[in-house]
């Protein structure tokens, strides 16, 4: 019998652990990644793009500058609000158009704020070349916003960059890693710009469709301007850049923001300006100055440390954001 | 009896078995899901890296605010700990119990994840910065998500920034009260976060899948299946076994018989009673006196069944009975069909009665057949103890003789039993039986139309003392023969003296019915010829055999009926 009872307390004994049952599992986390992992996947792209285009929409359909915060904001900012502007005065045009649907995506991968990602968008319906967009967040809590948009130039070809699901570095703005540091990328493309083919870093850039607009236009106002006033252009980086994507091959893309002012001083005549100007102006002719701000969204590719390749003009958007005048 | 206990105990711990393992298989099947929650009061809560796919693959995450909307989101390990900032955070660090989360509260450090490595950083915040840096750590965070921030001085129990609509986010959900999602592991390091916007208490729950397995429900059932079977198995062979005598004893005297017609010198008495062939018993008698009784026996047992037909219950019995004891085999067409199936089962019964049998047995029966050969001189005056004695003592002697004879002594009993049940048999029993006991005496049959009551009669009226025993024994003898034809010869006296002996004794049993007396009468008419038993008493004592009253049965058909019938009651009543 005691056997008999041992059997059934073993018996009841097993069954009941068998309801019972393993040890409780325990949090086996993936080790911290040496190399900072991606910080936004695909879908997270295509939902802040379309937050962005969303608040574009919005506030394009107000004019209204103020609708852009926070999707949209530095220099983008600014110049789309010179562009509601003129587009409040009747120009045709005046809007440009930002396409949201992503070609390419060079996401970040850091843990670190403010994080960038750029985007190369589909050609848009204008046909006009695509765009370089580049996303910013400021913090952690703060969305990525729109701060700058280049449209590449005819014939340039990107730099090969990371897969998105691997994420490229950031490129700290004092960074040697690269030809030249992020920083004075601007500055010395500045320098060109103000001196020409004086100056020192003539050699240190492509040539480029933007410097050469940027000529043209000054030609022309000299040439308008003629004997009867004088016409002077002053250059300056302006805040809010670099921004910069580390490529494959080591290099950059670096993107900022310039500032173009064009001052005419007119000696007894009347200049009459164009549609455009005039609407930022407020007014067709002026009689004594004229001072006409562009801002210039650029990016460039900046080669590796060690490389002889001189620096690329991927593209650039130069826009009038003021008019002054008398 | 430890055997059976033994045999029963298998059997229920087959049972046993089979329900464990059904049950863990239905009522203690774990559960399909693993489902831990930790209630925070204020604050968000963040889950540690690795915690969301602690369980599982995949995850069903929920906040659920006291008041107010819940939001959940998820994101990287980093992310999330670089939104929650300087804020109040409770991080979940694993299990604490199969529905408990562990959660150490403390704040978060921006950017402190990726060098602290989740767990590290825990401990030393915890007890560190919960208020101190949590409030300017809210005020400054609510620069930001502008939404939550009337960060007011009191700690943290205002408002929680809303971590909704990050671009931080892989996931999110949000509701009132109560937000969630489910969340399929992918690698990396992740972490959910749950806050309750307006404040106050927040649960979160997280819910992992489980692959239930039932381990114990095949073996379980099977390991009692084979209990259950080796019980029943078990059970089986100790029910045969109890049969088995009788059965085997059935087997042999059928084949001695057929082997041989001597052999009904030698076990007369046995298959006298049992097939109680008139022509047979007449052979028999010839050969020996005591032969001539023993075959008389078996007629009464036949009369019995006669008797039943009208009798009903104890009638089929007697008629059962008499077929169990004329064995299977040889007992009429009548009989054996009614009985056959009977037979099995009486003997286990016989076996157990015959003890009781043996202290019920009144002192006529059982006395005047051992104390003295001869039934008609003695009275039953022995007590049930010395009764049983002698019982035993003869049963000893007899096994050392004849083993033969304990055995058909227990058939009938048995065959009693189990005919009792079937109505409908003992009625075709009786026909066969009553057939029987016209030939041999028709006395008999038409006291026994009284039915039961003719057996019992018969003993009554056969025992007005031990004497009735004599009596009918004498009596029944020369009736007996002609009632029963095929028994006789075949077996040894000596069973056959058991046989009648124990009989006997049943049928004492029976007397009490009330019917009996009826068939007393009658039996009073069988009763007359006790010669017979005189004689079977003289072989007794040669032999050395005790009862001698019980020999009486085989006698004529007259007194032999109501003898008889009363035997096969008995064993009914035993039962």
């Amino acid at each position: 019998m005691r056997r008999v009872r041992t059997f059934a307390t073993a018996l009841a004994l097993t069954a009941g652990l068998a309801a019972c049952s393993s040890p409780l599992p325990s949090p086996k986390p993936d080790a911290v990644p040496a190399r900072a992992p991606v910080v936004v996947d695909d879908a997270q792209v295509s939902r802040i793009l379309g937050e962005i285009t969303t608040t574009l929409a919005a506030a394009d359909a107000a004019r209204s500058a103020q609708d852009l915060a926070p999707r949209v904001s530095g220099t983008a900012a600014q110049i789309r609000a010179a562009q509601f502007v003129q587009a409040a005065a009747g120009a045709a045009d005046a809007l440009t158009e930002l396409p949201a649907t992503p070609q390419t995506v060079i996401a970040p991968a850091t843990t670190a704020w403010p994080r960038t990602m750029m985007v190369v968008t589909t050609a848009p319906a204008d046909l006009r070349a695509p765009l370089l967009l580049t996303l910013v967040q400021e913090s952690p809590r703060a969305p990525y916003a729109l701060v700058d948009w280049a449209r590449l130039f005819p014939g340039v070809a990107m730099p090969p960059t990371a897969q998105p699901g691997v994420g490229s570095a950031p490129v700290d703005a004092d960074s040697s890693a690269l030809s030249v540091r992020p920083e004075d990328v601007l500055a010395h493309y500045v320098d060109l710009l103000t001196n020409g083919a004086a100056s020192p870093f003539a050699a240190a850039f492509t040539a480029d469709p933007l410097r050469d607009r940027i000529a043209q236009q000054r030609a022309g106002w000299t040439t308008a301007v003629g004997d009867r006033g004088s016409v002077a252009e002053t250059y300056e980086v302006l805040d809010g850049g670099p921004f910069s994507m580390a490529t494959a091959d080591g290099g950059a893309i670096v993107v900022g923001s310039l500032r173009t002012v064009t001052t005419i001083n007119l000696v007894d005549s009347t200049l009459t300006v164009g549609a455009q100007t005039a609407a930022l102006l407020g007014a067709t002719t002026v009689g004594t100055s004229l001072a006409i701000s562009w801002d210039s969204m650029v990016a460039f590719f900046v080669p590796p440390a060690g490389s002889t390749e001189p620096v690329t003009v991927l593209g650039g958007e130069h826009v009038p954001v003021s008019v002054t005048g008398s | 009896m430890l055997q059976r206990a033994l045999a029963t105990l298998l059997c229920l711990l087959g049972i046993a078995a089979i329900g464990l393992g059904a049950a863990s298989a239905t009522l203690w099947r774990p559960a399909d899901t693993l489902s831990a929650s930790l209630r925070v009061a204020d604050g968000a809560v963040v889950t540690d890296p690795g915690v969301l796919d602690l369980a599982a693959g995949s995850v069903t995450v929920t906040a659920r605010a006291a008041s107010g909307p819940a939001v959940l989101a998820l994101g990287r390990s980093a992310d999330v700990m670089a939104w929650v900032g300087e804020d109040r955070v409770t991080r979940v660090s694993g299990l604490a119990s199969r529905s408990l989360l562990v959660g150490t509260a403390g704040t978060g450090t921006a950017a402190s994840e990726p060098s602290a490595t989740g767990t590290a950083g825990a401990g030393p915040t915890r007890s560190a910065s919960p208020e101190a840096s949590g409030a300017p750590a809210s005020a400054g965070a609510s620069a930001d998500p502008s939404a939550s921030a009337p960060a007011d001085g009191s700690s943290g129990s205002a408002s929680t920034a809303d971590p909704s609509g990050s671009d931080l986010w892989i996931q999110e959900a949000s509701g009132t009260p109560s937000a969630t999602f489910t969340w399929t592991a992918v690698p990396g390091r992740w972490s959910a976060i749950a806050v309750a916007t307006a404040g106050g208490p927040v649960t979160i729950e997280l819910t992992w899948p489980q692959v239930v397995t039932t381990p114990w429900r095949t073996p379980g059932l099977l390991v009692g299946a084979l209990l259950l079977v080796a019980g029943l198995i078990w059970w089986g062979v100790l029910l045969l076994r109890r049969y088995r005598p009788d059965a085997v004893l059935g087997l042999v005297a059928t084949a001695a018989r057929r082997r041989e017609p001597l052999a009904g010198a030698s076990l007369p008495a046995r298959q006298d009673t049992d097939r109680a062939p008139d022509g047979e018993v007449a052979e028999v008698r010839p050969g020996a006196g005591a032969r001539s009784a023993h075959s008389s026996a078996a007629p009464t047992d036949q009369v019995g069944l006669v008797d039943a037909p009208p009798g009903g219950r104890r009638a089929r019995r007697a008629a059962e009975a008499a077929a169990a004891m004329t064995g299977t085999p040889g007992a009429s067409a009548d009989a054996d069909t009614a009985v056959g199936s009977s037979q099995g089962t009486p003997a286990a019964g016989v076996r157990g009665a015959e003890p009781s049998v043996g202290h019920r047995l009144p002192s006529p029966l059982g006395a005047p057949a051992e104390s003295s050969p001869a039934p008609g001189t003695e009275p039953a005056p022995l007590t049930r103890r010395a009764l049983r004695e002698q019982r035993e003592r003869a049963e000893s002697e007899r096994a050392g003789h004849a083993p033969q004879g304990t055995g058909p002594a227990a058939v009938p009993e048995d065959a009693a039993r189990v005919v009792a049940p079937d109505p409908g048999a003992a009625m075709i029993g009786t026909p066969g039986p009553a057939a029987l006991v016209e030939p041999g005496t028709t006395g008999p049959l038409g006291g026994r139309p009284d039915g039961t009551a003719d057996v019992v009669d018969a003993a009554a009226a056969a025992t007005p003392g031990g004497r009735r025993w004599s009596r009918v024994a004498t009596g029944p003898v020369p009736a007996t023969s002609p009632t029963s034809p095929e028994s006789t010869g075949t077996r040894s006296p000596r069973g056959r003296l058991e046989f009648l002996r124990r009989r006997p004794a049943e049928v004492t049993i029976e007397p009490p019915e009330p019917a009996e007396r009826a068939a007393e009468a009658e039996p009073a008419h069988g009763a007359p010829t006790p010669t017979p038993a005189s004689s079977a008493d003289a072989w007794r004592r040669a032999w050395g055999l005790p009862a001698a009253g019980s020999l009486w049965v085989p006698g004529g058909p007259g007194p032999d009926d109501p003898a008889a019938p009363p035997p096969t009651t008995p064993t009914e009543e035993e039962r």
